[in-house]
């Protein structure tokens, strides 16, 4: 191939990757600010669920040692409600089966859970997949009792949760995170 | 005429997994609930339609040396658009659908289309023969997609079929149960179509 021609070729490319990139840019600028709300709203949304009686909110600044010493802690927000708290919200991330799962963890100030909310997950569809169902998640809902274990059948007592049916590998992680939170409150938000 | 004739072949006769067996990978990946296979067929077919129309556009202008780079990069830019559609506008798609979207991009049918009709074809229809490649491709999605999830899950579209009392068949949904699916699915269609020929032929 004569060099002519490899600089003809090489420029079209050019040209062709050149306008491509440009559509994007205007894609992007078009879907960014969008995308961002909803992710806002979709974590304000996860701690409303789980603090139900909420007012505002105020997010806890952690310091670079606490997130080396919880490594799969991602956000504390304070709840509040007149001028009180009421509780907190803890944002948890454990390893599932099929990458991290996103837990928010509502926890009053006595230490007791009031509720849990999966934000995003990759569990195996069918089968992991049921830690979002309600049957599974409301087992946390009032659970003082840390740490919490996880149980395969019969009756879960004040500390056990009953686990997913195939899926104990991400049952045992909702656990975890639960239980990660529950550490997080006692050693860093009850002093 | 023709291009009626030119959609109405993706459908069944030249049906993109069914007949040619492309698009292996997300066909196998995606079927685990209905709702997912139309999900990824719908977007299938909108990157298809788009790089398509680009590349029957484009045609006497591209290079046959370059066509495979040039063709990627549309394709890829497309899907990179789409991705980013859904995830302003279908978020709860956007999510479940997660990492198979960027997957269009190696998606052989799109670029089997670009290559062997597009390339060689004018806008019209490369336009209809996107559009029946897309639905072929979608109707091979929701059928494999529907017997996984019915036998696997008990439910169609996330709807409760058979109550409390049914007892769903798991493997059905895990990995396994997309070849086992697959390969029934693929036995009787060969069934029907070779009684068909010996109908026609006696």
């Amino acid at each position: 191939m004569r060099s002519k021609e490899i600089v003809r070729l090489g420029g079209i490319l050019c040209l062709i990757t050149f306008t491509v990139a440009m559509v994007l840019a205007l894609g992007n600028m078009a879907t960014a600010e969008r995308i961002e709300l909803l992710k806002i709203e979709a974590q304000n949304n996860a701690r409303q669920a789980v603090m139900p009686s909420v007012e505002y909110f105020e997010e806890v600044v952690l310091s670079e040692e606490d997130k080396n010493n919880y490594r799969a802690l991602s956000e504390v927000y304070v709840a509040m409600k007149a001028d009180n708290k009421i509780g907190y919200t803890i944002g948890v991330a454990p390893s599932g089966f099929n990458g991290p799962i996103e837990i928010m963890v509502g926890i009053d100030s006595q230490g007791v859970v009031t509720g849990i909310n999966i934000v995003r997950h990759q569990e195996t569809p069918g089968l992991g997949s049921k830690i979002v169902q309600d049957d599974f998640k409301d087992q946390y809902t009032q659970k003082a009792h840390t740490p919490l274990r996880i149980i395969k059948s019969g009756q879960p007592k004040d500390d056990e949760i009953l686990a997913i049916s195939g899926a104990t590998i991400s049952s045992e992680a909702v656990k975890d995170g639960v239980n990660l939170a529950a550490i997080v409150f006692k050693e860093l938000l009850a002093k | 005429m023709r291009i009626y004739k030119e959609f109405q072949k993706g459908l069944i006769k030249e049906n993109p997994v069914f007949v040619q067996l492309l698009g292996m990978c997300p066909l196998l990946a995606v079927t685990t609930s209905v709702e997912n296979g139309i999900g990824m067929g719908l977007a299938a077919t909108a990157v298809l339609l788009g790089s398509n129309v680009v590349v029957s556009l484009l045609r006497k202008l591209i290079p046959a040396k370059i066509r495979i780079p040039a063709y990627i990069v549309i394709i890829a830019g497309f899907v990179t658009l789409i991705d980013m559609m859904l995830e302003a506008y279908f978020p709860a798609l956007s999510q479940s659908l997660g990492l198979f979207i960027p997957l269009i991009v190696v998606n052989c049918i799109i670029l089997a289309r670009a290559e062997s009709f597009a390339s060689k074809n004018d806008v019209v229809t490369s336009v209809s023969d996107a559009l029946g490649m897309g639905i072929g491709f979608t109707i091979a999605l929701v059928t494999l997609a529907s017997v996984r999830e019915i036998l696997g899950n008990g439910t169609f579209l996330g709807i409760s079929l058979f109550g409390n009392s049914f007892e769903p068949v798991l493997v059905m949904i895990l990995p396994p149960g997309a070849f086992l699916g697959l390969g029934i699915i693929l036995g009787i269609m060969n069934w029907v179509i070779q009684k068909r020929e010996e109908g026609s032929a006696s």
